[in-house]
């Protein structure tokens, strides 16, 4: 992300007084974070990008672990498994992203403003969240259980459908109940970030606006939504980041139903190939690429935002 | 930024408090770490390592416990054993996971442990010393074995004087018989093709059961094992949700009552007789016969339970060699049975007296037990899984043809299987 | 400190009132059921569950389950452990994060907007790749089977999103204010306690709850790392209940309810503060 993004206002003047210099404390500022960055996750992180120019595959040890270079990565491109994750990975982004910020969006509205229920507003928003993300997935699988999913029941019951509907073994169904249930996991985290940030927009000025003959929807279009750019732009930005690595919930939707690798993202490739399939190297690779889409929309994003200020 | 050393060694400072609790930890006895899932139950575990550490005072044992699922210790394993660590002594581990971890050097060769190999394993079933066997070698000891049956309703077979069906055909006319007479929603035969462990044992069994091999799917005896499956789903035989129901699913449908037939591993037995979470409604009512074929053919069913393998990074591999093979003694053997009704692997045990008290039903899964075959022993069995799963799941929910789920599975598997 | 209070203001005409209250009631629904159907299976029995129709409450309520899920398993003990880790990352990760974020924000950083790119690159590597390395350099200082060798990662994992929440609320406090208390004497950290902290209380309490929850849930790490009995978390706690075959929903749905309720207990806590970070946000610029 750009510092355009970040800073508001402009830069104020020299400081007085004995202080140590602007880029000393900077340092010093950053200091822990660059330490805890460094002694977690730099290693893991450069030893992966290494282990992806080499051949380790455990389940053909006579191969050893040899330097290949980029052969892995040319085995990436005409890889089709890989291919098709990558497919459905960004397919899935696209919707689910999309989709938690037409939730969260209003979910945050709602649970800012005033009412008797607010604080169950502000639960029932940050509950789904809160759920830890496998099971998310096993308690959506079984509410779409083909047998005796509570889905169904509503289905039959209303007369929409005469028989029970096979949600996770029908692709397209499948696909459809994974947005569902991934939306319905994210947008919490999108409403969350967005709530932070209307608490800090002064009520003051979308009155002013609606004095001024707004009406609401013309105030939060004109005066709420340009406040909030930096919580959205930093709820973006992290949506995206997951969603292109997400794993859990497709990963248990698989395991109920297939669908014809359909659900089959960049994430749960990597977790078969590294933890089932022993090939080292190769799920190495694969990170790295995973990590380069995450990079690119990173850089769209950052030219995006720059392109849009000046 | 920063180098990764320097930050080593502000973890290492971290550290210190962890590495002097360590340090009193150290004694002059052997600790062996064991691995098991949190499903082997430890009330029948536990007693079973104490009589072991006081009849060898100089050896504790510390049991470490995983996920519950086959998945999740594989999960775990695989973290610790790529990273080479020697912190854990003996695991336990799927039947189908030997190949891998012998393949991986993750598992140590037993057979210098065993002083006459040969003589020692003659009393064991067959099957399990051969799924603990890769290139010849010995790498995994079977803690208790497993194997699919065909449990029926007795009364339900009594009560339409039909036999217990020797061949597939046969169970699809009983079952359609019992069906019509019966009304309602009886299911007349239950399997699982959801995309686990128990679909891909299905299908073998079936391809098995034809003649067929796994080597040659894509032929008469796969369309035959394939399709019986999705024409038991057209026709009624078995529930519309059959590509989605899991092991767990049948047996709780069969023991509810609401199937005539079920595909299921031994686990069952204990539930339907009351021995459970749920209520059962088919208690002595349940009949437990191998599985049926087609034709002329022998029955098959598919090897399960799980092995004992000593990490080849343990810095005790004998004291767990030796722990392995108290574990699979006779005594052992027998409590397991008698206690927790896991299927023995030692063959005299199903004409124990103490185990048929305990389990009647043993003398009837003997024969099927030791004809049990195994899946493909490769390490690149979770591929082979993956590929025949799949297939099966989709071919019976109805997704892709029973041509092209065969197709597709022939081309997957030549890769794998070379 | 200027906010009107609620009453003052003019009532929601009636439409924008039933617009706001079918909004209310579709996202309390749609945000509870689940839960409210985990909660209403906890207390079913199995056989109860193999039912179409659905059968939508228990005949008879069996509390039961609750009381297994601390029998079959040390849950107590694993909720100890979660609290714990997760209380200490958060502490850490916040703490940390702010002082970055106020850095990045706030004073004159050469490379700022590649320096918060690379903020953001640590959080882009899936953590089943970093598994096996963290996992070495954890057996390496002898950390398995501690609470550091789930702070630590938790800690790093969550610190992208905590420092860039904390820059864009950071940048949206005047720094006029800021620059008063530094003419009344006050030097840039005093500044930066006295005034952007609580400024920004909104902020951190969203970082805050972001770094809790995430490490609450985190399963991958917690279930390789502290694989002691007694080191579990209850993320990995949640899953020992189910077996080979099995899985108990009515056991797993209490042990989800049990689980989920500290979360609930601090979003019912943290969304008072939430109100009086909106009295400190609503400042005048």
């Amino acid at each position: 992300m750009s510092d355009q993004t970040i800073t508001t206002s402009a830069r104020r003047p020299a400081r007085p007084r004995r202080e140590i210099g602007e880029g000393a404390l900077a340092a010093l500022l950053l200091a822990p974070a660059a330490l805890i960055f460094g002694a977690v996750l730099l290693y893991p992180m450069l030893s992966t990008l290494w282990l992806s120019f080499f051949t380790q595959k455990l389940t053909e040890p006579w191969l050893g672990t040899p330097f290949v270079g980029l052969k892995n990565y040319a085995q990436l491109v005409q890889d089709p498994r890989f291919l098709a994750a990558l497919r459905n990975t960004l397919f899935f982004g696209v919707l689910t992203v999309g989709g938690s910020f037409l939730v969260g969006i209003p979910m945050a509205l709602l649970a800012h403003a005033e009412s008797r229920v607010r604080w169950v507003a502000r639960v029932a928003m940050l509950l789904p969240w809160a759920m830890p993300p496998v099971m998310t997935g096993l308690i959506f699988a079984w509410m779409f259980n083909a047998q005796f999913g509570v889905f169904n029941d509503w289905l039959v019951r209303l007369g929409l459908s005469a028989e029970p509907v096979r949600w996770l073994s029908t692709p397209g169904l499948a696909v459809a109940a994974l947005v569902i249930t991934i939306v319905w996991k994210t947008s919490s985290f999108v409403a969350l970030v967005v709530l932070g940030g209307l608490q800090g927009i002064p009520r003051e000025l979308s009155e002013a606006a609606e004095v001024d003959g707004a009406t609401k929807v013309q105030s939060f279009f004109r005066v709420t939504l340009p406040l909030l750019t930096p919580a959205l732009a930093v709820a973006f930005i992290f949506r995206a980041i997951s969603a292109v690595q997400v794993f859990d919930i497709p990963y248990v939707f698989i395991g109920q139903a297939p669908a014809q690798g359909l659900l089959e993202t960049l994430g749960v490739y990597i977790q078969k190939t590294t933890i089932e399939f022993l090939d080292f190297g190769y799920g190495a690779a694969l990170s790295v690429a995973l990590f380069a889409v995450s990079l690119g929309i990173t850089a769209l994003y950052v030219r995006f935002v720059r392109g849009d200020e000046s | 930024m920063n180098h990764p050393f320097t930050a080593r060694r502000v973890v290492s400072l971290l550290a210190l408090t962890g590495a002097l609790a360590a340090a009193a930890d150290a004694q002059k006895t052997t600790t062996l770490s064991v691995f098991m899932g949190s499903q082997q139950r430890p009330e029948i575990f536990q007693p079973i390592f104490d009589r072991f550490t006081k009849a060898n005072p100089n050896v504790r044992i510390r049991i470490e416990t995983g996920g519950a699922t086959s998945e999740l210790q594989n999960q775990y394993l695989t973290t610790v054993l790529a990273a080479k660590d020697p912190s854990l002594d003996v695991f336990l581990i799927d039947v189908i996971r030997t190949a891998t971890f012998a393949a991986a050097g993750w598992a140590e060769p037993l057979d210098s442990y065993l002083p006459s190999k040969d003589t020692y394993l003659k009393a064991f079933l067959p099957g399990a010393v051969n799924a603990g066997t890769v290139n010849g070698k010995l790498y995994g000891l079977s803690a208790f074995t497993d194997a699919q049956f065909l449990y029926y309703r007795k009364d339900l077979l009594d009560k339409y004087k039909a036999r217990v069906p020797r061949t597939w055909e046969e169970l699809v006319q009983t079952a359609t018989r019992i069906q019509k007479a019966e009304g309602g929603n009886i299911q007349g035969w239950n399997f699982q093709a959801a995309p686990i462990e128990g679909t891909v044992c299905n299908f073998l069994e079936l391809l098995w059961a034809g003649g067929g091999d796994v080597k040659d799917v894509d032929s008469a005896q796969g369309k035959q094992a394939l399709g019986f499956f999705v024409d038991a789903v057209k026709s009624k035989v078995s529930p519309a949700a059959s590509s989605e129901i899991r092991t767990d699913d049948s047996r709780k449908q069969f023991q509810a009552g609401d199937a005539v037939f079920s595909n299921n591993w031994s686990y069952a037995w204990a539930h339907f007789q009351g021995n459970s979470p749920d209520p059962t409604k088919v208690k002595g009512n349940v009949g437990v016969a191998p599985l049926p074929v087609f034709g002329k053919n022998n029955t098959a069913t598919c090897l399960g339970g799980w092995q004992w393998a000593v990490n080849a990074y343990s810095r005790n591999k004998a004291a767990s060699a030796k722990l392995l093979q108290f574990m699979v003694s006779n005594d052992v053997q027998r409590e397991l049975a008698v206690k927790g009704a896991y299927l023995p692997v030692r063959r005299s045990l199903y004409n124990d007296n103490q185990v048929l008290a305990a389990n009647p039903h043993f003398k009837a899964l003997f024969p099927v037990v030791s004809n049990a075959r195994p899946r493909p022993v490769t390490p690149a069995y979770p591929r082979v899984s993956e590929i025949i799963r799949n297939n099966v799941s989709a071919a019976v929910a109805g997704s892709k043809s029973v041509d092209a789920a065969l197709k597709d599975m022939q081309r997957d598997l030549d890769q794998v299987l070379k | 400190m200027t906010r009107a209070p609620a009453d003052t203001r003019p009532p929601l005409p009636l439409h924008e009132r039933l617009v706001k209250y079918l909004g209310l009631a579709l996202m309390i629904v749609g945000g509870l059921f689940p839960l409210a159907w985990i909660l209403l299976t906890s207390l079913k029995d199995e056989g109860e569950l193999q039912k179409f129709p659905v059968q939508y409450l228990p005949a008879t309520p069996d509390w039961g389950n609750y009381a297994r899920v601390f029998s079959e398993q040390p849950f107590a003990r694993f909720f100890l452990n979660s609290l714990i880790v997760s209380g200490v990352s958060t502490v850490l990760c916040v703490v940390v994060a702010a002082l970055a974020a106020y850095a990045l924000s706030r004073l004159r950083v050469r490379y700022r907007g590649l320096l918060t790119v690379l903020v953001v690159v640590f959080s882009m590597f899936p953590v089943v790749s970093l598994l096996v390395p963290l996992f070495r350099i954890m057996r390496g200082v002898d950390l398995l089977n501690s609470y550091p060798a789930l702070i630590l990662p938790y800690t790093a994992l969550s610190l992208p999103v905590a420092i860039l929440t904390l820059i864009a609320f950071f940048s949206s406090i005047p720094r006029d204010l800021e620059s008063a208390a530094m003419v009344d004497g006050c030097s840039r950290v005093g500044a930066l306690w006295r005034v952007v902290v609580p400024l920004s209380t909104p902020g951190m309490v969203t970082a805050a709850l972001l770094v809790f929850v995430n490490s609450w849930n985190e399963f991958l790490l917690a279930l390789s790392f502290n694989t002691a009995r007694d080191m579990r978390t209850v993320a990995v706690g949640v899953t020992l209940y189910q077996g080979e075959f099995s899985f108990p929903w009515p056991l797993i749905s209490a042990a989800i309810v049990v689980g989920v309720v500290p979360i609930v207990a601090l979003i019912v806590f943290f969304q008072r503060r939430f109100v009086a970070g909106l009295t400190a946000g609503g400042v005048k610029a």
